[in-house]
């Protein structure tokens, strides 16, 4: 395991590998969520990036520009860069792993940098939608942007993000969740309000699985740990289904 | 400004980000250290390290941001240790790296909430330490000026009294759950803390030996931590006598949350820290490097 920087000099990108325990028998790059949730979730997507490893992938976690240890500031992005991101990290995978097709896990907000990678992105073999976000509205609401504001910023608790990103969040929906050209797409469910709202406009493609399996959400802080608590069912049932 | 990835310690487990100035610069007077606020990996909350480090680098500062074991990306060390002698031993490791890629020789610590207390722990074993950042530490010492203080507060605030008046207290609620453990048999795992007056005399004992090395402290509190401490000189009047004002540096940031999550907050964070490194440690001859020994159980500080 080690951590690295990758892309283009001056807007580099941090990564960290895991390489496979044994023969490798795929690829796999994590999409982590945005704002707090990432923070948040960094535990439980380590943990997930280790599970996979250890049943034989090579994992990559990064982070998208403005985020985590990647260059840039949060108040210059927005989902094209971000999907852009991914490219690199699905180069950068392929490259450290040898293997040309390539496995997407998004959770969160990174299902939907995830579903723009399989719709734009070459090599993306199948996917793995872990509680995206299907209600954009619903989502900035909760993180204090009151609906239908369009300020040149927003604040999401620490984070200062443009006005072209919140529109662009605004405008999520179940059917942004789409196959893409991926072969196979599992949805995985773990909040009970999601499992009424959104499950039936994300299963209407042959190639989508549904599944939900109440856990604990990865990305909301746990006040009794200052972190979310890694869903244990959940990170085993991705590492099962992708391997 | 320049990011590289160092996987050090033993057996690579641990994992950091070195930030420099555009310019390489070998041997640079000092390197700014930034520990875990928490558990939160070595971004910090809501990525205040990573602009700390960034902002100081294009000042010139190198700054270094790592995981303590366990924490983030890093993996713990297997030492078998208690947890603070694993995050000492970290620390260290840090430093040694540093030192052996000569990046620096002498370090500023940066901590927030248990960061602060981790910093101040490391001061006390580490002589290449010459300077902590205490944000919001977990143990604040009081004097009867701060609890005179508090409570004067309270007594000219209406809405407090309005809260008594309809029970919102709860003050019999929390007496009962003062009086009920002391009843109740002891449990079967009891946690011995230090007692105050014990803690106290040994933190007083690592504040003379940081005036005797001449180790600065930037002392930060915000909004959050202003009711234990209320007023600038609080830290010096509660260790009188030692000579605190020639190395303590205290700012109060009242209209502040605990992790500085305003933009306002931040400016003023960085503001406070540059002028505070420029007029602390103006480039100098780098010590001599000495051989600093791990702490085990009960090791005695540097003296």
């Amino acid at each position: 395991m080690s951590g690295f920087f990758f892309g283009q000099p001056g807007r580099q990108l941090f990564g960290f590998h895991h390489p496979p325990r044994g023969e490798a028998v795929g690829a796999v790059a994590l999409c982590p969520p945005w704002a707090g949730e990432y923070q948040h979730a960094h535990r439980s997507l380590h943990s997930l990036a280790k599970r996979l490893a250890a049943r034989g992938c090579h994992v990559l976690r990064f982070d998208y520009s403005g985020a985590g240890d990647s260059w840039g500031d949060s108040t210059n992005f927005d989902l094209e860069q971000w999907t852009d991101d991914l490219g690199e990290a699905m180069r950068e995978v392929r490259a450290l792993s040898g293997v040309q097709q390539v496995d997407l896990v998004g959770l969160r907000g990174g299902a939907c940098v995830a579903a723009r990678g399989a719709e734009s992105l070459a090599g993306v073999r199948r996917i793995v939608y872990w509680d995206p976000v299907t209600n954009g509205n619903a989502w900035l609401h909760e993180w204090g942007v009151p609906i239908g504001a369009n300020p040149g910023f927003a604040s999401l608790g620490s984070w200062r993000v443009p006005a072209r990103f919140v529109e662009q969040v605004r405008r999520l929906r179940p059917e942004s969740y789409t196959p893409g050209s991926a072969e196979r797409v599992l949805v995985l469910l773990t909040q009970v309000e999601d499992r009424t709202t959104a499950a039936d406009r994300l299963a209407e493609d042959f190639r989508v699985e549904m599944e939900w399996l109440e856990q604990p959400a990865a990305w909301q802080e746990d006040r009794a740990i200052w972190r979310g608590q890694v869903p244990v069912k959940a990170v085993e049932r991705i590492a099962e289904w992708l391997t | 400004m320049k990011e590289t990835v160092l996987n050090f310690g033993p057996a690579g487990a641990l994992v950091g980000i070195v930030t420099r100035p555009g310019a390489t610069q070998e041997g640079a007077p000092i390197a700014v250290v930034f520990l875990n606020a928490g558990v939160i990996h070595r971004v910090g909350p809501g990525r205040l390290h990573v602009r700390l480090a960034r902002t100081l680098a294009a000042h010139g500062v190198v700054c270094f941001r790592f995981d303590l074991p366990g924490i983030g990306d890093s993996r713990t060390l297997g030492t078998g240790g208690m947890l603070l002698q694993e995050n000492l031993t970290a620390v260290r490791a840090a430093l040694d790296i540093l030192e052996r890629r000569g990046i620096a020789r002498q370090f500023v610590i940066f901590g927030l909430c248990s960061g602060a207390d981790h910093a101040f722990v490391a001061a006390c074993y580490d002589p290449r330490i010459v300077g902590i950042v205490m944000v919001d530490p977990t143990r604040i010492f009081t004097t009867w000026k701060s609890h005179a203080l508090r409570a004067w507060r309270w007594l000219v605030r209406p809405s407090a009294w309005l809260r008594l008046v309809l029970g919102h207290y709860q003050l019999f609620r929390h007496l009962a759950q003062r009086v009920r453990p002391a009843l109740e048999a002891p449990s079967a795992i009891q946690q011995t803390p230090a007692s105050p007056q014990v803690e106290k005399r040994a933190v007083e004992a690592a504040l003379r030996n940081f005036v005797q090395r001449g180790v600065r402290i930037c002392y930060l509190i915000t909004g959050t931590q202003r009711h234990h401490y209320n007023y600038r000189n609080q830290l010096r009047d509660a260790f009188p006598g030692i000579g605190l004002e020639e190395i303590t540096h205290v700012e109060i940031m009242p209209d502040a949350i605990h992790t500085l999550p305003r933009e306002e907050e931040r400016v003023r964070l960085e503001q406070i820290l540059l002028a505070w490194l420029e007029a602390g440690f103006v480039p100098g001859p780098a010590p001599m490097p000495v051989v600093v020994p791990v702490p085990a159980a009960g090791a005695e500080p540097v003296a």
